[in-house]
């Protein structure tokens, strides 16, 4: 009567059951994009004036923020599940400590391609508006298919980096509790630290280099 | 980005969707999901309908109009900074100045050609530009008109110009090397410059002041 | 077959040893209640037996494997409490068949059935459900899945008398259908005593007694008579439990060795012998005094 199980299976089983039972992930991820995408519409623009009758506005429009809030959405997700009751959710049903991590990583990677996906793509929803409903004349920097599917691998790899930086943080808590007060102190502290030894902060150029240091030469063409 | 590109686009995302909606008991939040994913699609179709321009950066390094014109040279190697040149025929041997510019007088500067073509030209100099892109052509330049002698400028009302773009997010530009946008602005005349014979008498009334150009050289 | 066996096995917290040492063997499809009064180490013995945690020494085998983070284990066993997680998102009818994708031997037209006997609503979620429901619908997940190592520690917590009655009628039939090894954790022995095979009694994190429960029924005695006669026959004996029945009459349980002739010449001096029930005889054991309460008040 006792049945054998495999890995494998299980990991899909528990795959299956958390896209079911971690959905609410998946609408706050539909609200967070929401509100990044008013801030975009309206934020962003700079405008000069001359005494000679000139007056010049500026405004940006780019999904960046969506993206930025979709990085706190999964990190956010991935602290979540390594929670008590999610783990305990887990052992309910047929799991080992194995299955149980590999699941939330192919969930995160799930969740993670899901907020690259509609983060790249609300940019057409931004332009669209800005145009139909703003009536602004834009101006729109070209975006090849290629250069479309660039952006949504390179957001899907970052968000999903984030996961796991979510997941790492949310598992070190679980481990002992003087993480949560510990991991904040020394990302502020490092802040803090640099700006009493009068240089730049290490940990914002490490971010500044990761997200915004263009790649030397075109990678498409 | 293309029509047709728009398929393989399509086939991804209706894949996952269709087996979603056939196979999986539908929620709430299922609901929210297919709707925005459903309204970020029609607003990529949408966006082939938007009648836009793609910004034309240029990056060469900008002619500084007034040191151009303080070395008196403007004519020479101003043509890039040339915004329009109109020409007129001149009868007889004077000729007068007048515009409106509200209660300051402008300036209007003043070289004279080596030769007598019996022409007046009057060229006008600007630069203007936001986030480097070029709106030269979007900027209304003063009306200049001669008639009985009198050499007429309308300056142009308040003038705002307002200009959006939109990005490319840094997760391509990154990769695809793009040119990032500044916030920079650009607002450099537009000036005057007026080229008569050698031999023309001119002279301006209050509104106007002229300024000669020719001993700057 | 024995599924389940420990063998010296000790769960120590904070240095404290809440199992000590415990050693017993269960055989397959036996129904054993585990019997214990609250803090003797019974949920650490079935979360220990479910692989949920890990013990500090001894050796234990649930199906001859270490059942710690075992998928195997994990598949062929189910524990019931009242601690068992639902994800909040899900519906009482997506549990089932969450479940039912889990555990290979889920009987979903039974959970089913279940679900509509107990009348639970099938939209409604986990969270929302009372205490005592809780426990209902957690034992329909236990009864459905039907493992071959079924855990049911205090299952019948908050569920009022008929819900209680009904469910061991459930587990019996569903027992007697589909044979398996099921442990009932409870203080309290009387209201499972009909369907238990075995009693495994724990004290201080050992095993203090595992016998049959007909076994259980005639292992001790209980002897009534006047004081001094009774005094007498509790020489040389371990008594059990001692009470004062009224002015100069005792009662005292000792466990059942007599041979006929001590019976007959104890009948002869004026002790009564009665016959003590498993439940009672569970209480006296896991007692720490003889007197029970009674003790606390006489000094």
């Amino acid at each position: 009567m006792s049945s054998n199980v495999s890995l494998v299976e299980t990991v899909k089983k528990q795959y299956a059951f958390k896209m079911k039972a971690y959905i609410d992930a998946f609408s706050s991820l539909v609200g967070i994009q929401f509100i990044a995408f008013l801030f975009s519409l309206g934020g962003g623009s700079s405008s000069m004036g001359t005494s000679d009758g000139y007056h010049f506005e500026l405004k940006f429009y780019s999904a960046d923020l969506v993206i930025i809030f979709t990085f706190i959405w999964i990190f956010v997700t991935a602290i979540t599940i390594t929670t008590k009751p999610y783990r305990n959710q887990d052992f309910t049903f047929v799991t080992n400590r194995m299955s149980s991590s590999l699941s939330n990583i192919l969930f995160l990677l799930s969740a993670s391609l899901l907020g690259a996906f509609t983060a790249v793509l609300s940019r057409f929803l931004i332009q669209t508006v800005a145009y139909f409903l703003l009536k602004e004349d834009l101006y729109i920097a070209s975006v090849m298919t290629s250069e479309m599917m660039i952006g949504i691998t390179v957001s899907l790899l970052y968000v999903f980096w984030i996961s796991s930086i979510g997941y790492f943080v949310g598992t070190l808590v679980q481990i002992h509790k003087g993480f949560a007060l510990l991991i904040p102190v020394i990302v502020i502290g490092s802040l803090f630290y640099d700006g009493f030894m009068q240089r730049d902060a290490m940990l914002l150029d490490t971010v500044s280099i990761l997200f915004f240091r263009v790649i030397d030469g075109p990678v498409c063409d | 980005m293309t029509f047709a590109a728009l398929i393989p686009m399509a086939v991804i995302v209706a894949l996952p969707l269709l087996f979603f909606i056939v196979r999986v008991k539908k929620k709430v939040t299922h609901w929210l999901l297919v709707v925005y994913i459903g309204v970020l699609l029609l607003s990529v179709v949408a966006a082939f309908f938007i009648k836009s321009d793609e910004p034309e950066i240029t990056d060469r390094p900008r002619d500084d109009l007034y040191e151009m014109l303080y070395s008196g040279e403007i004519y020479a190697k101003g043509s890039n900074l040339l915004l329009k040149e109109d020409s007129f025929p001149i009868e007889g041997e004077k000729v007068r100045v007048t515009s409106s510019y509200g209660d300051e007088s402008s300036s209007v500067y003043i070289e004279r050609k080596t030769e007598d073509d019996q022409k007046m030209d009057v060229l006008a100099y600007g630069s203007f530009s936001i986030a480097k892109l070029d709106v030269a052509e979007e900027i209304v330049l003063p009306a200049v008109q001669l008639k009985d002698g009198t050499l007429t400028i309308v300056y142009p009302e308040y003038q705002k110009l307002k200009t959006s773009i939109v990005m490319n997010e840094f997760t391509i530009e990154q990769f695809t090397g793009n040119k990032k946008y500044n916030s920079e602005f650009q607002i450099d005349g537009p000036i005057l410059l007026v080229r008569i014979p050698p031999d023309l008498e001119i002279e301006a009334d209050s509104t106007t002041e002229l300024i000669s150009i020719d001993e700057w050289k | 077959m024995n599924v389940i066996e420990c063998n010296g096995l000790t769960k120590a917290y904070f240095r404290k040893n809440v199992l000590n040492g415990l050693t017993f063997t269960i055989e397959e499809n036996k129904i054993t209640g585990l019997i214990g009064r609250n803090g003797v180490g019974k949920t650490t013995l079935v979360k220990i037996l479910a692989g949920l945690i890990k013990e500090t020494s001894g050796e234990v085998r649930v199906f001859e494997q270490h059942p710690f983070n075992n998928l195997y284990t994990s598949a062929n066993t189910i524990l019931v409490d009242d601690q068992m997680f639902f994800p909040p998102a899900l519906q009482l009818h997506e549990l089932l068949e969450v479940a039912q994708s889990f555990y290979p031997n889920w009987d979903m037209e039974l959970a089913q059935r279940l679900l509509q006997y107990f009348s639970f609503d099938p939209s409604h979620y986990h969270q929302t459900l009372s205490k005592g429901r809780t426990s209902t619908f957690n034992m329909i997940i236990g009864l459905a899945s039907r493992c071959s190592v079924t855990i049911l520690d205090e299952p019948t917590t908050g569920m009022d008398e008929a819900v209680r009655k009904d469910f061991y009628r459930a587990l019996m039939k569903d027992y007697l259908a589909h044979p398996r090894t099921i442990l009932i954790s409870s203080h309290h022995l009387n209201e499972i005593e009909d369907i238990l095979e075995d009693v495994l009694l724990i004290k201080n994190g050992k095993t203090l007694l595992h016998e049959s429960i007909s076994d259980l029924k005639e292992w001790a005695i209980a002897l009534q008579g006047a004081s001094t006669v009774v005094q007498k026959w509790l020489v040389e004996r371990n008594c059990i439990f001692q009470r004062q029945v009224g002015k100069d009459t005792l009662y005292a349980v000792v466990r059942d060795d007599f041979t006929k002739e001590n019976k007959e010449e104890a009948l002869r001096g004026g002790v009564e012998f009665i016959p003590v029930k498993a439940s009672d005889l569970c209480v006296y054991l896991t007692n720490d005094t003889k007197g029970g309460i009674d003790d606390v008040f006489e000094r």
